[in-house]
């Protein structure tokens, strides 16, 4: 029997039961939830912000019959009996557990972010609710002033998207340099550069004091006018049943092996609430690829028994190209064994730090070359080598001729026909002196007709260049070839 | 004494109209004001006559002897040789013992005569051919949504107009360059891991990694719903399935993408900005976009991103597929495809069934269920209850299915395989029974071009005196094994004709349509039925769509299609990807293009084009033999070294034969919704096959 239950119904355990329902159908699988409604897909709310996008355009997909949904909350876990307690009371054996309890918004200690009775203020709203982003979409006029607390990488793309929608955005952020698990300060100075200039007004270094009336206090200078305040200011992994059940809990999750196995053999965990040995920065992305490997774990499909991690963060957001791969420790100058590879452009936003060991990437940092960015990516994923010349692999791979032949003296216009500027020149001199002479001289311009442009400009240099008495259109013969 | 014919090239779907002058034998071709080519023509298309006059040409049957040796004989001893096997094996192993195999560039008369020699003569449902090589897998999306497929639901001239055409895995500036002529004005997308000529011409061109197009097509459809360039009104009055579709394609968004395709978040983007601000666009697939595993996927994708574009239907907008092979369209609509009867009906619909053999004069129980598609029809051969003997009519599997070793080994396990074709191809020379034919401009027919055109083929010169059509051919295995001579037609009108009534009510509905329309000048396009005693004859149908779907709500049906693997990885030793497709002056296997001086001298030979930096790793240089190894087997072909492609992929023409052999290095992997192989994606590794002199 395999009785798979997952705690958590947010986008960690609902890709999970759907890998293990596509599955070869040995898996019973149970997933409590403890929302009403959802999952959403966490990728699309700053377009709900921005664009309005509705609701049930965010979720996520349904599950089949196959999926035992079970809308209550988990409330304890009891490992020896292996049984689930959820808050209406009931009972869910399982022989293996997962959890997949996410993480939950971190709300700093600052006046004015919670009314009396604890619940947050109403102009405070978080980028990781869909309902939240919708809310402030509904109260966002022409004149709406938006405070986004936090420069990590949610709070970059959230200004980052409201500015490029038009909105008035100040990003407060406590520490000197943006996204700073992910950049280092050259590379935050371009992306905090770029922020300026889709419009978002970067407060860099200022503590926050108080949310009160229509804005946003700080220590050192004038208040922000804030009427909503977003706030990205981290999350903290949700562990309390965890740590309940007796499971090796730290701060930033519930630890895990290479396998995303806790020290309990029957009880897995994976996402944001789970601190697997490989990973540092976890996105999205992160959380997919392990429930991916996950379900092939727990359905011993025979494939890779563990989660392998490949690290990597991609802002997301028209314009704001950052891409961060690998540890960012490898980044600094002096780490033994590594060669630096570093461009820096700023006057274009344009920023590129790679750490290479050998001919494969180690690490890097690039903001502002989409192409590099992509191509590296793919690079860093597949542990293929890094080409040779750093200089076209970063500003672009197309060169024309670079076969080392010799140059073409002979110039080929009408490819498909493989007529070169020789042949028709010299149709031009026995009488085809316009395009369509030409055409039917030497097929030239009648397969895909690019050339047509190239033969007539070649047939107006000739016209232009020859002597009138060459022309075929003498309406005499010269008296030599009478002779003749 | 000169003749002159209006007839059309024999080359690639967009079947140029051209003239040709036979003066005492000789044949030369012109271009005509044709509206698919308007005096256009291209490099095959000029020298195509030249392959009337092959020295290699075929002019006698041929038996293979008891030492082994192809050698001639009549006519008579041939087919009565075949048909007497084709009889012992199907009384001894039963019918589906014996296969047939057709071609895309069969005109409708032989694809429909072929079919039915299949089903009623040889009472067999193993039939197939090769269009399950590249039209299955646009053919099964264009159905699944649109309840139709016909490749351009428009006429080809449409395109002129467009502002912007996405061409997801199109080259047509090397496949069928007069094409390009209707692109002129418009901004082209382009989407190939290759700078290719269209590439070359194209005004944004994105370099997916081969196998992920689904994923790229997936991001874009995403972005045009993302960032409210959704048609939401045309999705809400003209389809279903949108509720089911996007969930799926919202988990894409376009960093997550660029991830797996490579293609830049910006660059996705920048596609959809151009396609959705533009009035009037096109989204047009090719085999880049089609043959692969999930090739029936990644057309759904397309074609989901045409739809919430709202482009289908829509005058000056439209989704096509740029068809293949010069029939590839007829050919796929009057019986060949191995679950279709003519009309393009299915074969297991009771209605069609019995209206298909009231015309045939069989009984519906008479007729066989569906067969089972190329690959695994050509692989049964090696199977203990498999095919014991196969018919190939104008088609070289040799060369062109995929893994090619195994299915040259698959064939040469057959009883007995005969072949029906003008030139010793490399099928012809594994056969045991070859038996002559005529070719285009030997023989009348008619053939359906990209659009859905119906055009006529007219006999220009005189075959060879040994060669025979194959309608003939069909007429005298058909006799030989006991059917009556009408029952199998050669005269290719009054087969046409019949055909004509077989296709009345089915999808692709010729009945309205005969001979005399055709050569009256009429532009008739399928649907075209046959209306009522004195009525106004149908005018036929250049535009699909514009009022309703062929779904019996007559609307269009978004596909929910994922892409569940994540990023491909390269298999360990295998660490680059080989891609495959075609060159401007060679044809499918080039059995025809390569015997041609022009198109040798300029294209001679098989190659791989890499990456300067991908040759440099591999100690491979311009010019140099380089062997290409996947895990299905290993090509021995010419380095061609630029920058033109990625440097994790490499690419090899289909055209070339021996050590060439793109299809020495594909495998037998088909989509499971079409049965189209994956020949765009193996996993291979380079090496220098020879020292290079100083």
């Amino acid at each position: 029997m395999n009785r798979v239950v997952i705690i958590g119904h947010g986008p960690a355990g609902h890709r999970l039961a759907e890998r293990l329902r596509a599955g070869d159908g040995s898996a019973r699988i149970t997933v409590l939830g403890a929302r009403e409604e959802g999952p959403y897909n966490p990728a699309l709310f700053t377009r709900a912000m921005t664009a309005g996008l509705p609701l049930e355009w965010m979720a996520l997909p349904g599950h089949d019959e196959d999926v035992l949904l079970h809308r209550s909350r988990a409330t304890s876990i009891d490992r020896e009996n292996r049984v689930v307690r959820t808050a209406d009371g009931a009972h869910h054996p399982y022989d293996r557990l997962v959890l997949a309890t996410g993480a939950g918004e971190h709300v700093p200690d600052l006046a004015g972010l919670r009314r009396a009775d604890g619940a947050l203020d109403e102009r405070v709203r978080s980028p990781r609710c869909p309902r939240d982003c919708l809310g402030l979409r509904a109260e966002l006029g022409p004149d709406t002033a938006v405070t986004v607390l936090g420069g990590g990488l949610l709070g970059v793309e959230s200004a980052h998207a409201l500015a490029a929608a038009g909105h008035q955005v100040t990003l407060v952020h406590r520490g000197s340099r943006l996204m700073s698990r992910e950049l280092d300060s050259a590379a935050a100075e371009i992306v905090a550069e770029r922020l300026r200039a889709t419009g978002v007004t970067v407060r860099l270094g200022e503590i926050p004091v108080e949310l009160s009336s229509g804005e946003l206090s700080l220590r050192d200078i004038e208040p922000v006018r804030t009427d909503a305040l977003l706030l990205c200011t981290g999350t903290r992994p949700n562990t309390e049943l965890a740590a309940a059940a007796g499971l090796d809990v730290a701060a930033d999750g519930i630890a895990v092996d290479e396998s995303l196995r806790t020290a309990d053999p029957r009880v897995y965990a994976l996402g944001d609430c789970a601190r697997h040995p490989a990973v540092r920065r976890g996105t999205l992305e992160t959380t997919w690829n392990q429930a991916d490997a996950l379900a092939g774990i727990l359905l011993d499909s025979g494939r890779e028994s563990h989660y392998h991690h490949v690290e990597v963060t991609r802002a997301r957001g028209n314009g704001l190209e950052v891409t961060c791969l690998g540890p960012a420790e490898l980044l600094p100058d002096e780490t033994p064994g590594i060669e630096h590879v570093t461009f820096h452009d700023r006057g274009r936003y344009r920023y590129a730090r790679l750490a290479l060991h050998g001919e494969r990437l180690a690490a890097a940092t690039l903001v502002g070359l989409e192409e590099a960015g992509a191509e590296l990516t793919r690079l860093h994923e597949t542990g293929g080598p890094v080409p040779s010349n750093r200089l076209a692999l970063l500003l672009g791979h197309e060169r024309r001729a670079d076969t080392g032949a010799p140059p073409v003296t002979d110039k080929v216009l009408c490819h498909c026909n493989n007529v070169s500027e020789s042949t028709l020149t010299a149709a031009f001199h026995a009488g085809a002196e316009d395009v369509t002479a030409l055409a039917a001289a030497t097929r030239a311009t009648t397969g895909c007709g690019s050339c047509t442009d190239s033969v007539r400009r070649l047939c107006e240099a000739l016209s232009a260049a020859a002597p009138p008495e060459n022309s075929h259109e003498r309406a005499f013969p010269a008296e030599e070839e009478d002779a003749a | 004494m000169e003749k002159r014919v209006a007839t059309h090239c024999p080359y690639c779907a967009l079947q140029c109209g051209t003239t040709l002058t036979d003066s005492a034998g000789s044949v030369s071709v012109e271009p005509s004001n044709f509206p698919v080519n308007r005096g256009g023509l291209c490099r095959k298309g000029w020298t195509a006559p030249e392959v009337l006059h092959d020295q290699q040409r075929l002019r006698e049957p041929l038996v293979r002897n008891a030492a082994g040796r192809l050698v001639p004989t009549d006519w008579d001893r041939a087919l009565d040789l075949v048909a007497g096997q084709l009889h012992r094996i199907s009384a001894e192993h039963g019918p589906d013992a014996v296969g047939v195999f057709g071609g895309g560039g069969l005109t409708n008369e032989k694809a429909y005569l072929l079919g039915k020699f299949a089903r009623v003569a040889l009472g067999t449902s193993r039939i197939d051919y090769n269009g399950r090589f590249c039209m299955a897998a646009a053919a099964t999306a264009g159905n699944a949504a649109f309840g139709v497929d016909r490749g351009l639901p428009f006429p080809v001239t449409d395109l002129a107009e467009a502002e912007v055409v996405l061409l997801a895995g199109a080259n047509p500036a090397e496949t069928m360059p007069p094409l390009m002529q209707h692109l002129q004005h418009a901004d082209l997308v382009v989407i190939d891991p290759r700078r290719s000529a269209t590439a070359g011409q194209a005004a944004l061109h994105l370099r997916p990694l081969p196998g992920t197009d689904l994923v790229l097509a997936l991001g874009l459809l995403h972005v045009v719903v993302a960032e409210g360039w959704c048609d939401t009104d045309y999705v809400s009055r003209r389809t279903t399935g949108f509720e089911r579709m996007w969930p799926l394609v919202g988990t894409w968004w376009p960093e997550r993408v660029e991830q797996v395709t490579g293609v830049p978040a910006a660059s996705q983007r920048a596609a959809v900005r151009m396609l959705a601000e533009a009035r009037r666009r096109y989204v047009l697939t090719g085999r880049g976009a089609e043959q692969h595993e999930d090739g029936a996927d990644v057309v759904s994708g397309f074609i989901n991103l045409a739809l919430a574009l709202g482009l289908p239907g829509t005058p000056g907008n439209g989704y096509g597929c740029l068809t293949g092979q010069g029939n590839g369209q007829g050919g796929r609509e009057h019986g060949q495809k191995a679950d279709q009867l003519p009309g393009y009906r299915s074969i297991t619909d009771p209605r069609a069934r019995a209206e298909v053999a009231e015309v045939w004069g069989i009984s519906p129980e008479e007729l066989p269920g569906p067969g089972i598609p190329a690959t695994r029809l050509l692989e049964s051969a090696a199977q203990p209850d498999g095919l014991r003997a196969l018919l190939v009519f104008g088609s070289n599997p040799v060369l062109s299915a995929p893994d090619a070793a195994s299915t040259r080994d698959s064939l040469s396990r057959l009883d007995l395989l005969v072949t029906a074709d003008f030139l010793p191809s490399e099928t012809v020379r594994t056969a045991d029974v070859v038996l002559p034919t005529t070719q285009w401009a030997e023989e009348e027919g008619t053939m359906t071009s990209l659009e859905g055109r119906v055009i006529r083929r007219r006999k220009a010169t005189a075959p060879p005196s040994g060669a025979r059509s194959d309608l003939e051919v069909l007429n005298g295995l058909a006799t030989r094994l006991g059917q009556p001579a009408e029952r199998f037609p050669d005269h290719a009108p009054t087969v046409f004709a019949e055909l004509a009534r077989a296709s009345a009510g089915g999808t692709a509905d010729y009945s309205g349509i005969d001979y005399d329309r055709l050569d009256a000048g009429e532009a008739l396009h399928w649907p075209c039925p046959a209306g009522a005693e004195g009525a106004t004859r149908h005018p036929g149908t250049p535009r699909l769509f514009l009022d309703a779907f062929a779904h019996p709500d007559g609307r269009a049906r978004f596909v929910p299609v994922d892409r569940t693997e994540s990023a491909p990885a390269p298999r360990e030793g295998f660490p680059l990807v080989a891609t495959t497709g075609r060159v401007m002056e060679q044809y499918q296997t080039g059995v025809q293009t390569r015997r041609v001086s022009e198109l040798a001298e300029a294209a001679p030979e098989s190659f791989v084009r890499l990456h300067p930096e991908t040759a440099q790793r591999a100690g491979v240089v311009e010019g140099q033999r380089t062997r290409v190894r996947s895990e299905r087997g290993t090509a021995v072909v010419t380095a061609r070294v630029d920058s033109s492609i990625r440097p994790d992929t490499v690419f090899l023409p289909i055209h070339y034969g021996e050590q060439g052999c793109a299809n020495l290095l594909t495998s037998a992997v088909v989509d499971p919704r079409s049965g189209i192989p994956e020949f765009k994606v193996a996993s291979v590794t380079l090496s220098a096959a020879e020292e290079v002199a100083e």
